[in-house]
């Protein structure tokens, strides 16, 4: 029997949960859990229906496993994709009456924004450190870029500063957020 | 997807603001759920993302904002200025308390001295009781500047309102809203009969040419009919837009009504 120790691989895993190998199971979650909540983040922009979506996900995944309807297990990412996007799809269209996800606007009413689904304490504290490191022109542009969403060309004009130099700024800005949320985030 | 064209596509960032089409999106959700190093990137860039427009939207990234100061540093400023006054404190009451008292000879000496007149001697109690209560007059260090602080959080985010009507003909200006510098957003409105059997409204706005800008769902109408969805300022910029209200019920949509709305920033 595999202990969570173990890395199997998706081929492994797959012939494993078609036995019935419960911990075969809970190593599937443990694999992808993290990547369908992001992705239920990233279209619903709630954290609750995000936990919904992948609860769900996970429980037809695991079903379909054990039924044998994935042909090949170099398809499982995909497989899990698929699923992940139209449980959203489905719970999208019971909440809030629209048909498509292209037509789901997130920002309801000021309710479940990408912000409030992101954002936790050291996301917001690496922020201003890494911004410390900015000068007053660069904090600017990260606004007008991905605020305001206003294009580089205004950008640069507005600001003075070439364009290429922009796309320096913004990923050593980057860089530097990465890294501190790292640190603050180590366990 | 390779990481090459991931890379030279920007295929991450422009997946965390949904600038992706449909196909894209999903290709490179494919890609991440195979790959554990884009997987990690998109989601440092989509926290990244999210606390730049937090801080956006709080002011911290404005032309004349304060330079930040890295979250660390705050905590050495109050906690110096408790300490030092707490030191201070503590050193006047204990001289206060533990000062050698004269004698009564040394006291009667000093007031032969100075020939004082009985009223103005004060009573060491009274010195004490002076020394360790406040001034009244005088407010916390930094009550006021915190107060005004909460203020002008509070007036950012106050989002300019405007009652949209039906337009009456061609003479008419339509609606018109003023969407000041610092808004994140405004709220649009309409009045309804009151009792609509509407479970959820949609309002579904469009630019000058008839493309759409963006769609915010709202909830039940207020008891007195009153239809209210918050729109993020990023979507209104300068210009005409169209405005459909559609009101949704049992997986059906009906128009309700259509509202030209003009939008201002001074």
């Amino acid at each position: 029997m595999p202990t969570s120790l173990e890395i199997l691989s998706n081929q492994e895993l797959v012939t494993r949960i078609r036995q019935g190998d419960a911990e075969a199971e809970a190593m599937l979650y443990e694999k992808f859990s993290a990547r369908v909540y992001f992705t239920a983040l990233s279209e619903i922009h709630s954290k609750e229906d995000a936990e919904d979506a992948r609860a769900e996900t996970f429980l037809r995944v695991i079903q379909a496993l054990r039924q044998d309807k994935l042909r090949s297990a170099d398809s499982l990412p995909a497989f899990i994709v698929g699923i992940t996007l139209n449980v959203i799809r489905e719970l999208v269209r019971q909440k809030y009456r629209v048909d498509s996800l292209e037509d789901y606007e997130y920002d309801i009413a000021g309710d479940g924004s990408l912000e409030q689904a992101m954002l936790d304490a050291e996301t917001g504290r690496a922020l201003e450190e890494a911004a410390s490191q900015l000068k007053p022109r660069e904090r600017q542009f990260l606004r007008m870029y991905f605020y305001e969403e206003l294009p580089k060309e205004e950008i640069a004009r507005k600001l003075g500063i070439k364009e290429e130099r922009l796309r320096l700024i913004k990923s050593r800005a980057l860089q530097s957020f990465r890294e501190i949320y790292k640190k603050m985030t180590k366990p | 997807m390779t990481h090459q064209e991931i890379k030279d596509g920007e295929i991450i960032e422009r997946y965390v603001r949904r600038q992706l089409a449909p196909d894209e999106r999903r290709a490179f959700q494919e890609h991440y759920f195979a790959c554990d190093e884009c997987f990690e990137q998109a989601q440092t860039m989509a926290r990244f993302v999210a606390a730049v427009r937090q801080a956006s939207r709080k002011g911290s990234f404005a032309e004349n904002a304060a330079e930040p100061v890295a979250w660390w540093k705050n905590l050495f400023t109050p906690a110096i200025g408790f300490a030092a006054a707490a030191l201070i404190l503590a050193a006047t009451l204990g001289w206060l308390v533990f000062r050698q008292p004269s004698t009564p000879r040394e006291d009667f000496a000093s007031q032969q001295q100075q020939s004082p007149s009985p009223n103005q001697t004060i009573a060491p109690d009274q010195n004490i009781a002076q020394a360790a209560s406040p001034s009244p007059e005088k407010p916390e260090k930094n009550e006021r500047p915190k107060l005004q602080d909460q203020r002008d959080l509070l007036a950012q985010n106050r989002a300019p309102v405007v009652l949209l009507e039906s337009s009456r003909g061609a003479g008419d200006s339509g609606n018109q809203l003023t969407l000041p510098a610092n808004a994140s957003s405004a709220i649009l409105r309409i009045e309804i009969e009151p009792g609509s059997p509407f479970t959820s409204f949609q309002f579904q706005l469009f630019d000058s040419a008839r493309r759409p800008v963006t769609t915010v769902t709202s909830g039940k109408a207020s008891s007195r009919g009153v239809v209210s969805a918050n729109v993020p300022a990023r979507h209104l910029q300068n210009g005409k837009y169209l405005v459909k209200c559609l009101g949704l019920k049992d997986g059906q949509r009906v128009l309700i009504g259509e509202y030209d709305l003009i939008v201002r920033q001074p």
